[in-house]
């Protein structure tokens, strides 16, 4: 049994209805499932091997969904690639997954073209909506558009539970971007289990307002609503208004979300004044903490009740859902039924229930380990308990408190950034001597980095120079807002930088600056 | 005189290197996100008094993007 047998089924069980669904453009169950045989059959034509990794490149469109299940169905492991990622952060990535095939669009082809020497092993490009067809094409390309209008046979492979499907790229404490790998048993498991405690159905109308290259995005609008037949509506690019008109037209009955979303669409809500919501059924929010104000004013002005997830790429992604029956708002809610949680202090011993620890998960949905990286994966998957790197508890009920971070992360609208990665690159500055990097509040996002750093003795540069320098090298996101230069960073009694002390320093207005 | 009025708005709000032209791209030269774009049109349609949908501000690539809708705006009376 593999993830995409989810379509499959769904194919022959409501043939002509629509599965997929952007601005005027659908297209039914049985032609997808169609188009997904053809791509997988034109994959395999064109080389790609059981197993070989496939990097999708892709924006919110349909195509993500033709590619994502066509990639599983030939066999492959899809390589989500974040579209804002720059040319050094990509040719990590290719190098790391040794990917074979890429799936993009016209618009990063020059990119692509740009790295394509330095990653030898990526032998085809496929590339949708290619100006001009197929006509007269290098040999690596081959247009996307060809291979869906080629008719195959349905393609059935020998797939095991614990094939690999997806080798996610999550930012790591290390620096560099890791691989998590999950079977197609994870992912199924995952969706099976979320769809239960969420009450997910097949009649539900589903929005897609999440990026489809982060992991919640293509559990919670892809494969958990293609398994039961749903409908799903793809919006390419989060726009407040937009998606507020979309729910009302189209009769929109679960959405996922980023808190930073539900923020905009709060704010948004007000200028508009007039909405209707009537058919909205289910809202989860995962990825950060959901404020409990936002929260709050969801449930007294709008009469919408958002339901907090949570758990990391790592588990699939989801662990932890509040059911709409019993919601706690302030907690993620219990672990998935056949999910286990346990919260372990410094020498990995459990501890008494409501102590605060390192929150562990064990179960179906837990990865198989990173890629290339078994040290890394034997010192987070201990005995199968996945050690996730929040701090939090566990109340009476079983439901889980995400409170804190072990690690050093920021989030930034949902999406991960460890400062780490954002420090090596600073470092790379010819002018920076120190530097560190921590997260502030921002409205929008929830959280934004904000660098500060030394200079090298008898050096000057602003601090845009170095806003710039990051831009060229990390993807905006991951990008401080604001870069402070001062004399001299706290350090600690061996010398280390004292990231406690600075961010005391920041909010009290005490540090020196240059 | 809309871009000497576009780059008042998007020097309060983001940092670039070179000059403001027409060709300059939102994501790849501004460095903006998803919540950046929002609040830059906001700022241009109080600037210019003209009103961009969503679906028009689904299709902006470049400031030239941007330079046209507020012209067919204008001209439509906001």
């Amino acid at each position: 049994m593999a993830v995409d047998r989810f379509l499959r089924s769904s194919a022959q069980r409501v043939p002509t209805k629509t599965a997929v669904a952007c601005e005027d453009f659908n297209i039914s169950y049985s032609s997808l499932d169609q188009e997904v045989d053809n791509l997988a059959g034109g994959l395999l034509k064109s080389g790609l091997a059981h197993q070989g990794k496939v990097g999708v490149l892709l924006g919110n469109t349909p195509d993500y969904f033709r590619s994502y299940f066509a990639i599983l169905r030939s066999g492959g492991i899809i390589v989500p690639i974040n579209p804002l990622l720059k040319a050094n952060e990509l040719i990590h990535i290719f190098k790391d997954a040794e990917i074979t095939h890429l799936i993009t669009t016209e618009r990063f082809l020059p990119l692509i073209e740009n790295i394509r020497p330095q990653v030898p092993k990526l032998q085809k490009v496929v590339v949708t909506q290619l100006a001009g067809g197929q006509d007269s094409l290098p040999e690596h390309l081959i247009c996307f558009e060809d291979l869906l209008a080629e008719k195959y046979d349905p393609v059935f492979l020998e797939i095991q539970e614990d094939d690999l499907a997806a080798c996610l790229y999550t930012s790591g404490t290390s620096g560099k971007p890791k691989g998590a790998l999950l079977s197609h048993g994870n992912l199924m498991f995952d969706a099976l289990q979320s769809i239960k405690r969420t009450t997910m159905n097949s009649e539900d109308r589903h929005l897609c307002i999440l990026p489809l290259f982060h992991s919640f995005a293509q559990m919670s609008c892809m494969v958990m609503p293609i398994s039961l037949g749903g409908c799903v509506r793809i919006i390419p690019q989060f726009i407040p208004g937009l998606v507020i008109k979309e729910i009302e037209d189209h009769s929109i009955s679960f959405l996922c979300a980023v808190p930073a979303m539900y923020t905009a669409l709060l704010s948004a809500l007000t200028k508009i004044g007039t909405y209707d919501f009537s058919s909205l059924r289910i809202c989860v929010s995962g990825g950060a903490p959901l404020p409990r104000e936002i929260s709050r004013e969801f449930k007294t002005k709008y009469r919408l009740e958002i339901l907090e997830g949570n758990g990391p790429t790592e588990t699939s992604p989801v662990a932890y859902v509040n059911p709409p029956e019993a919601n706690k708002p302030g907690s993620v809610g219990p672990p998935l039924d056949e999910v286990m949680v346990k919260i372990v202090d410094d020498n990995d011993l459990e501890v008494s229930q409501g102590e605060i620890g390192e929150i562990c998960v064990k179960g179906g949905n837990v990865m198989q380990g990173y890629l290339n990286l078994p040290k890394v994966t034997a010192e987070v998957l201990k005995d199968g308990w996945l050690h996730t790197g929040d701090l939090g508890k566990v109340d009476e009920d079983g439901y889980v408190y995400i409170l804190d971070r072990k690690k050093d992360m920021i989030i930034v609208g949902g999406l991960n950034v460890y400062p780490r990665e954002v420090e090596e690159c600073l470092y790379k500055h010819p002018k920076v001597l120190e530097a560190a990097v921590i997260g502030t509040h921002d409205k929008e996002r929830d959280e934004v980095p904000k660098a500060y750093v030394v200079l090298k003795p008898d050096c000057e540069t602003d601090s845009k120079e170095i806003l710039l320098y990051c831009r060229k090298n990390l993807a905006n996101y991951k990008c401080p807002r604001t870069v402070v230069i001062l004399n001299k960073l706290p350090k600690n009694s061996s010398g280390k930088i004292d990231k406690k002390r600075l961010k005391e320093e920041e909010s009290f207005g005490l540090l020196e600056v240059n | 005189m809309i871009l000497e009025r576009l780059k008042t708005i998007v020097d309060e709000h983001l940092i670039y290197e070179g000059d403001l032209t027409p060709e300059t791209r939102m994501v790849e030269d501004l460095g903006a996100d998803s919540f950046d774009i929002p609040l830059l049109i906001d700022a241009a349609e109080q600037e210019f008094n003209v009103l961009i949908s969503d679906q028009e501000l689904l299709k902006i690539r470049t400031i030239g993007d941007l330079i046209s809708l507020i012209n067919k705006n204008e001209e439509a009376g906001g």
